[in-house]
């Protein structure tokens, strides 16, 4: 069966106010399987080193998968990939909704937006037809309010948006990119890079219906997961609890960042978790991305007092964020707080991680409350946290500092606060304890997003499913390797884990579906590739697609900076868990390395800087295929 | 002497706690002395086949483990994701 698959990209350039068409041809569907795979290829050789986040040259791309409008379940992803603000380096966002089913069935894989607009402006794709909309009125109103004015404008109902709020626009280092009410391309300030082009969002409709090769196949391995969906216990806890139903573990389990991650436990932390929010009806059913049979967002409500409102969300990452990582277990102020970033376009999680900054930085007498609008910055103060997010957005007063995220507020802020700046390499850390959990300490060092869990994700780890266990006995001979606090194993499982994330985002599905619950597995995606595109590839093939796209963007960092490290935060490198089950347990600089040799002599890197090497480029297929990367061979 | 334990229930393993238990998700519990994990766990009518997570005072446990007087038992679903 033929592998040429083309690509069908739309190239915008806001400085000219054009648009053109490419389509790909030869092997990169082969190569890289499209979606984040493509968007790592098109940023590599569509600019070169140095460009700066914000400036006209660096490429916002949006990428479907070839699964995206098509009943695999789960296909409704969407990577944006540019190079980041917060980080200076290579970043992938995720996303869900509807907008990538849009794209494809108005007949695009892609779209690549360079260039910045002299005014506001937002886009429409209506089928083939592009337009650029003068976005007065669109602009300085928040995500929903300007989503709403553009379906008015635009006519009709079927739109889907991806929009910026008041952060992107006032370049926040963290800004997020909306694609609806539940769904955020959170991390890495991408919704800054779309703000820096003046482009306030981006409306997609199409008419066509995506084809697939064989119906009859699909539709038997269509079933084949959804069955599995319906016996796996942790898609059954997303559609009930969302994703707040790990609080609950990570609070009793010792693993929650608490107050800036200097706990790992909060009493009442369970108030943020799904059990206590769905029963006290905080929370309930929201919405699922398309073709998704798990459903996991949450619809979010506090129907009186001051913190009233409605949101998407909120996920775990949030509810440890702007929550126990503030000392705040009251649910109410942080489902405001979720809301408010949502509306304003804010990445919770570096919103959390810099509030919490600032409020051990006032406690440790390195910044009044006078500065901060005489905020009271103790622990566990849900009005603050709520205050200072609308700081953040609008960039007001303290709001400046903080909107440069932990890295640079604390550099400008001086002290010791750099200590307590829980960040690696620019971006804040998910909320994830990894002193207490190796492999996790391990996929966030060697992300190059940063210390994030939206790139790995290896739950297996704990071992806490059948499906779990069976995966390590698969990697590792044995399932006794499921222990967080063992090295062993650990980055064999990252390596999978990495891989198969990328393969996910790169086919256009969500990494629940494959690296969280498990239900869709190598074996699965190659019948899937079958019947969708009538293009046979093994599974060893797909794999190494992930993990060609992983080297990639590895070397896009190295090409960018290469004194990068893969490193932790130095809190969770130097000072040990403080209480509870874990007490004294540390990501430490020698644990690090012994991770860290193994994962490079895997990988076949250098085994001292961690540089893929010319055999490794060579053997990947990487050399030949991609312009410009010989120059990061050493 | 009798091991009086607290037990905090989470998830979907809530609903076999008594009606009318009040604050569900956290209540103490007495049992027989040398009363195992898995013992605990049927006294509350959870079944055999529901797909549990313990957690006792925090770490994983197997299901034989003899429970003390002031343990902490965590009883919730395997929850992931983020």
């Amino acid at each position: 069966m033929s592998r040429q698959v083309t690509f069908k990209i739309a190239y915008l350039d806001l400085s000219a106010r054009t648009f053109t068409v490419r389509t790909t041809s030869g092997s990169d569907f082969e190569l890289y399987l499209g979606g984040r795979g493509l968007g790592a290829k098109l940023l590599f050789e569509g600019q070169g080193k140095g460009v700066d986040p914000l400036g006209p040259d660096n490429q916002l791309i949006f990428t479907t998968g070839k699964f995206g409008g098509t009943p695999v379940p789960t296909a409704g992803q969407v990577t944006i990939t540019a190079k980041s603000p917060a980080t200076g380096l290579y970043f992938k966002s995720n996303t869900g909704g509807t907008w990538a089913k849009a794209l494809r069935r108005a007949d695009w894989d892609a779209v690549v937006i360079t260039g910045v607009s002299e005014t506001p402006v937002f886009v429409s794709i209506d089928d083939e037809r592009v337009n650029f909309h003068d976005a007065s009125g669109l602009w300085g109103r928040t995500v929903r309010e300007s989503d709403t004015e553009a379906q008015r404008r635009l006519g009709g109902s079927d739109w889907s948006f991806a929009t910026i709020g008041h952060a992107g626009e006032n370049l926040v280092n963290f800004a997020c990119i909306m694609t609806s009410l539940y769904h955020a391309a959170g991390r890495g300030g991408l919704g800054a890079v779309m703000g820096a082009k003046k482009l306030k969002s981006i409306a997609v409709r199409g008419s066509g219906q995506t084809t697939v090769a064989d119906a009859v196949t699909l539709e038997q391995e269509v079933q084949a997961v959804l069955a599995k969906a319906r016996q796996s216990v942790k898609a059954g806890l997303l559609l009930e609890f969302g994703t707040a139903a790990t609080i609950e573990m990570a609070n009793e389990g010792g693993s929650l960042p608490v107050n800036n991650f200097s706990s790992a436990q909060i009493p009442g932390g369970h108030k943020l978790g799904g059990t206590y929010l769905v029963e006290n009806a905080y929370m309930r059913q929201g919405s699922a991305c398309s073709a998704c049979p798990m459903g996991c967002h949450k619809h979010a409500v506090v129907r009186e007092g001051r913190y009233q409102g409605h949101s998407g969300g909120p996920e775990y990452e949030t509810l440890a964020s702007l929550g126990t990582s503030c000392g705040v277990t009251d649910p109410e102020p942080v489902l405001k707080g979720n809301e408010l970033c949502n509306d304003y376009g804010l990445d919770t999680i570096s919103t959390g991680g810099v509030i919490g900054w600032l409020m051990e930085s006032a406690q440790r007498g390195l910044i009044s409350s006078d500065r901060c609008y005489g905020l009271d910055l103790g622990w566990g103060n849900g009005q603050s946290m709520v205050d200072l997010i609308h700081r953040i957005a609008r960039r007001e007063g303290i709001g400046d500092l903080l909107a440069q995220g932990t890295r640079s507020a604390s550099k400008a802020l001086g002290g010791e606060s750099w200590k307590w700046a829980v960040q690696a390499n620019g971006l804040e850390q998910s909320r994830v304890d990894t002193r207490v959990a190796k492999a996790y300490a391990l996929s966030f060092a060697v992300n190059p997003r940063g210390p994030d869990h939206l790139y790995a994700q290896p739950q297996a780890e704990f071992g806490r499913t059948p499906e779990a266990r069976r995966l390590m006995e698969r990697l590792m001979g044995s399932d006794k390797y499921c222990n967080s606090k063992i090295l062993d194993g650990k980055p064999e499982l990252v390596r999978w884990h990495e891989d198969m994330f990328a393969v996910t985002d790169s086919l256009g599905i969500c990494s629940f579906a494959t690296t969280t619950t498990y239900i869709v597995d190598e074996s699965s995606l190659a019948r899937f590739i079958r019947a969708v595109l009538n293009v046979s590839m093994s599974e060893k093939e797909i794999m190494q697609a992930g993990r060609r796209t992983v080297v990639l963007e590895r070397c896009f960092n190295l090409r960018e900076d290469p004194n990068r490290k893969d490193t932790l935060p130095w809190r969770l490198m130097n000072e040990p868990v403080s209480r509870g089950p874990h007490e004294g347990m540390l990501n430490s600089k020698q644990e690090m390395q012994v991770l860290l040799n193994r994962y490079y002599a895997l990988h076949g890197y250098d085994p001292v800087s961690g540089r893929p090497t010319r055999e490794v480029l060579s053997s990947l297929g990487l050399l030949d295929d991609v312009k410009g990367l010989e120059e990061i061979i050493i | 002497m009798p091991v009086h334990i607290e037990i905090r229930v989470y998830h979907g393993i809530k609903k076999y706690l008594p009606a009318g238990d009040g604050n569900g998700f956290c209540r103490t519990f007495s049992l027989p002395d040398g009363a195992s994990v898995a013992q605990a766990i049927s006294a509350l009518n959870i079944p055999n086949d529901e797909k549990v997570f313990t957690l006792l005072n925090g770490v994983m446990c197997s299901p034989d483990r003899a429970l003390n007087s002031g343990d902490v038992l965590s009883i919730m679903q395997p929850a992931g994701g983020g």
